[in-house]
């Protein structure tokens, strides 16, 4: 029996049966590998051409739509049942690149096939879920905001926060003080980033950011992000609420937001409170203290300044020299023409060299 | 006694090999998945929103350069034209010899300026001067005494003023989206503390006004089987690394990192030829030890191009160096070795890089020798020889493969169908010759650095221009 002198054979020499099993099973994994590199490349050929062919088809008929020299209905029609969701994907990537009215007829044209994305919010891919409330909200005006907004509370805070970032686009503070209350499942974010999110609604979201800071029950990071908002917004009436918080707080980060607030909207009358940080153990803090008092500081405030261009740290005596240059102060060229180790940044700042 | 050690370390050499290839395997697994989540994720970015976008973070771009006098003009050209919101260029001539300082300064209009250092991290090259563009106000030039490239690297540092920087070689070409592409693991999670962006090879490419603008392979062999070799360790190994959260090494030529945390540390250390590996590894040594929550990663879309070696002197000389800057971080922090209080990285990455990447030149050696003589002796038959050798073979071009499985799963850079089966091609071809040439240069490094030679060695650049013929 040949069968079985061959299996004797290997039984006496497992070392040997094992190598050649392995490199069977590594011959037919390398084959399937290359399969699987050519499928794929024969694949997504196959899909770029047939994507290229109907997009090219669709366009010119979606322009006419979108000039107003056709109706809906005859783009609609070359959209066979089975590509309407790329259809959909089509319309995302060209409504990017329209404004007004034009973008309006983007989103009627979007309108019958969007229920078609609503099982994908269920979708087990956070990914997916993510891209569809990206498409829902960016084609979908204010329909699926409900469930844009329920999707705040998503368990991915990816998905989370595509909803957050569609929601500031609508530009409504409604929207705004339910992103606030979602602000910290986005602990690990950059606070600017989610700032100029925030800010991104627009000047109505005024009233919840400069509640969220006077507010000491909100997270100090929650209310640094918010003093960041304000401070984009340019939000005047934000000083008083950001002088208070000053004279309340310790937190590293949240001084240094608020000062960067009243850097932008401070008044004379915060200059106290802001004067109150200039000993602080912070660096951050006290470079931040010398940029509000090159805007809004007085006289008094030349020889601090000029005291804080010596500062150990040198981020300090940049925004000093910053501010005395911003100032116009005499000051600033003295230190130029002097032996002072910093009279080189002086003349850069004199220069025009800025920070 | 001899025959019985010949068998022994037969024995050895063989489960060596079969552990070596299967920690291959296994961050080729790691690095599938990781993928296959990251190009759905990307699906779910827009890139103008981002871009525009004011709360990303700013970046300063600090490009070392020695003798880069073929490719600094353009190669600065094209970090000024990166679509990124808030960043500058500080390119930092470490002493060239050649004519570096004076084409930059003629290209981009130099005057000589102050610029108020922000660090003090101490540097062995001398400040010669600091330099901005008239007609480029992101452009500044800071021109110092040959200190080495980690040395100009904290000369940058100690200028920088902004919250990340991003280390790069200064004749690497990034994509033009590439920062926000590499920016967003910082956005998306405040912990992040450094990611790396992908190699690829630009010899063979085209490239016009700073970018490149068509994908192809390189005609000459030995930069072809390098562009192999760059696929399979970024995307099937450092993805994999990343997906298991203990990514050793960022590249030199493009890694983005917090400025605050790498000054803390020291910066780059000077005293190593493997900085870039070094400073990961004590990144990641300091947040372990101060308990400080970080995250160090990688990110598979940003491009770096970067012209490779091609010549086989000039890439061995590379691969040399390479091999002693792994040995030399490995032994600066062996404390980390199967320690868990690294974690991760303690745990399975250091003893991976350790036992399989330091060591797998001297194993592969000494195996192919013991191997021979065995043979020679009669101690293994000529079955199990060919058995073996074509395991061998097989899994190389299996791991070789599955990268290139990998780009085309996730990204298409070789677009023309020719230079995919050149490819596949190249997995089966390097197996025979080339490996072993690799190998026996990491083990040049290895002897070189015993004999304690701590040469950089020359890179030579063509430029970016059109393939020069040959000579």
């Amino acid at each position: 029996m040949t069968w079985q002198r061959i299996l004797e054979f290997y039984l006496e020499r497992p070392g040997l049966a094992v190598l050649i099993v392995g490199n069977i099973i590594f011959v037919l994994g390398t084959l399937l590998l290359v399969f699987a590199a050519l499928a794929l490349r024969t694949g997504n050929d196959r899909k770029g051409a047939r994507w290229r062919r109907l997009e090219t088809r669709w366009e010119t008929k979606t322009l006419e739509v979108v000039t107003e020299t056709a109706p809906p209905e005859a783009a609609w029609a070359l959209v066979d049942p089975k590509d309407r969701l790329r259809y959909v994907t089509f319309l995302l990537r060209f409504a990017r690149r329209l404004t007004g009215t034009e973008r309006k007829r983007v989103d009627e044209l979007a309108a019958p096939y969007l229920d078609q994305l609503l099982p994908q919010l269920k979708a087990r891919q956070p990914e997916r879920r993510a891209r569809a409330i990206q498409t829902l909200a960016t084609l979908g005006q204010r329909r699926y905001h409900a469930q844009i907004e329920r999707s705040l509370s998503d368990p991915s805070p990816l998905v989370s926060m595509v909803a957050a970032r569609s929601l500031a686009r609508r530009e409504s503070p409604d929207f705004a003080v339910s992103i606030l209350g979602h602000l910290h499942r986005f602990g690990h974010w950059r606070p600017s980033f989610l700032a100029s999110m925030l800010a991104s609604v627009g000047p109505a979201v005024a009233p919840a950011l400069r509640k969220a800071l006077g507010d000491p029950s909100f997270d100090p990071k929650v209310r640094g992000v918010a003093a960041d908002a304000l401070r984009e917004l340019n939000d005047y009436a934000a000083g008083d609420v950001a002088a208070e918080v000053l004279n309340t707080t310790t937190d590293r980060d949240l001084l240094a937001g608020t000062l960067g607030l009243l850097a932008h909207v401070g008044r004379a009358e915060h200059l106290p409170a802001v004067r109150a940080h200039l000993e602080s153990a912070e660096p951050i803090v006290r470079a931040r203290v010398a940029s509000v008092l090159g805007r809004i500081g007085g006289p008094a405030d030349i020889a601090k300044l000029t005291a804080a261009f010596d500062d150990p740290s040198p981020w300090v005596a940049l925004r000093a020299a910053e501010a005395l240059h911003e100032r116009r102060d005499p000051v600033l060229r003295v230190l130029a023409e002097s032996a002072h180790p910093r009279a080189a940044l002086a003349r850069q700042m004199l220069k025009g060299g800025g920070a | 006694m001899t025959i019985g050690l010949l068998d022994a370390f037969n024995v050895v050499v063989l489960a060596y090999f079969v552990i070596l290839n299967i920690g291959y395997f296994l961050t080729g697994l790691f690095a599938f998945r990781s993928l296959r989540r990251y190009v759905r994720r990307l699906q779910t970015l827009d890139i103008e929103d981002l871009l525009g976008s004011a709360g990303m973070p700013p970046i300063t771009l600090i490009a070392p350069a020695f003798n880069e006098e073929p490719t600094c003009v353009e190669a600065t050209r094209s970090l000024l034209t990166l679509r990124y919101g808030d960043f500058e260029v500080l390119f930092v001539n470490d002493g060239s010899k050649d004519g570096t300082m004076t084409r930059m300064i003629e290209a981009f209009a130099l005057e000589p300026t102050y610029r108020l250092p922000t660090g003090d991290i101490p540097t062995k090259g001398a400040l010669r001067g600091v330099y901005r563009s008239r007609s480029h106000p992101k452009l500044w030039v800071i021109d110092k005494d040959n200190g080495g490239k980690a040395d100009t690297l904290n000369a940058g540092l100690n200028y920088c003023r902004t919250p990340l920087f991003c280390g790069m070689d200064a004749d690497s070409l990034l994509e033009r989206e590439a920062l926000t592409r590499i920016v967003r693991p910082f956005v998306e999670d405040a912990r992040t503390i450094a990611a790396g962006g992908i190699i690829r090879i630009v010899n063979g490419c085209t490239v016009g006004e700073g970018t490149v603008t068509n994908v192809q392979l390189p005609s000459e062999l030995v930069p072809r089987l390098q562009v192999l070799e760059y696929l399979r360790a970024f995307l099937a190994g450092r993805m994999g690394w990343h997906e298991l959260e203990a990514t050793l090494i960022i590249s030199g030529a493009f890694g983005v990192f917090r400025r605050d945390i790498v000054v803390e540390v020291g910066g780059y250390a000077t005293d190593t030829v493997g900085e870039d590996m070094e400073l990961v590894v004590r990144l990641h040594r300091y947040c372990r030890e101060k308990k400080i929550p970080y995250s160090i990663g990688f990110v598979p879309d940003p491009v770096a191009w970067t012209e490779c070696p091609v010549t086989l002197t000039v890439l061995g000389r590379q691969r040399d160096r390479w091999q002693r800057g792994l040995i030399e971080t490995l032994w600066r922090h062996r404390v980390m070795l199967f320690n868990p209080r690294y974690g991760r990285v303690g745990m399975v990455a250091y003893p991976y890089f350790v036992f399989l990447e330091m060591l797998a030149p001297l194993v592969e050696v000494f195996g192919y020798v013991t191997f021979v003589i065995a043979l020679i002796l009669g101690r293994v038959s000529e079955v199990y020889a060919a058995a073996f050798l074509t395991l061998a073979i097989g899994l190389g071009i299996g791991l070789s493969i599955t990268a290139v499985a990998l780009e085309e799963m996730g990204f298409r850079r070789y677009p023309k169908r020719k230079d995919l089966y050149r490819l596949i091609g190249l997995a089966v071809i390097e197996n025979f010759g080339y490996r072993q040439l690799t190998t026996y240069w990491r083990l040049r490094g290895m002897v070189n650095l015993f004999r304690k030679k701590h040469s950089w060695g020359t890179m030579e650049r063509r430029g970016f221009g059109p393939p020069k013929p040959p000579a």
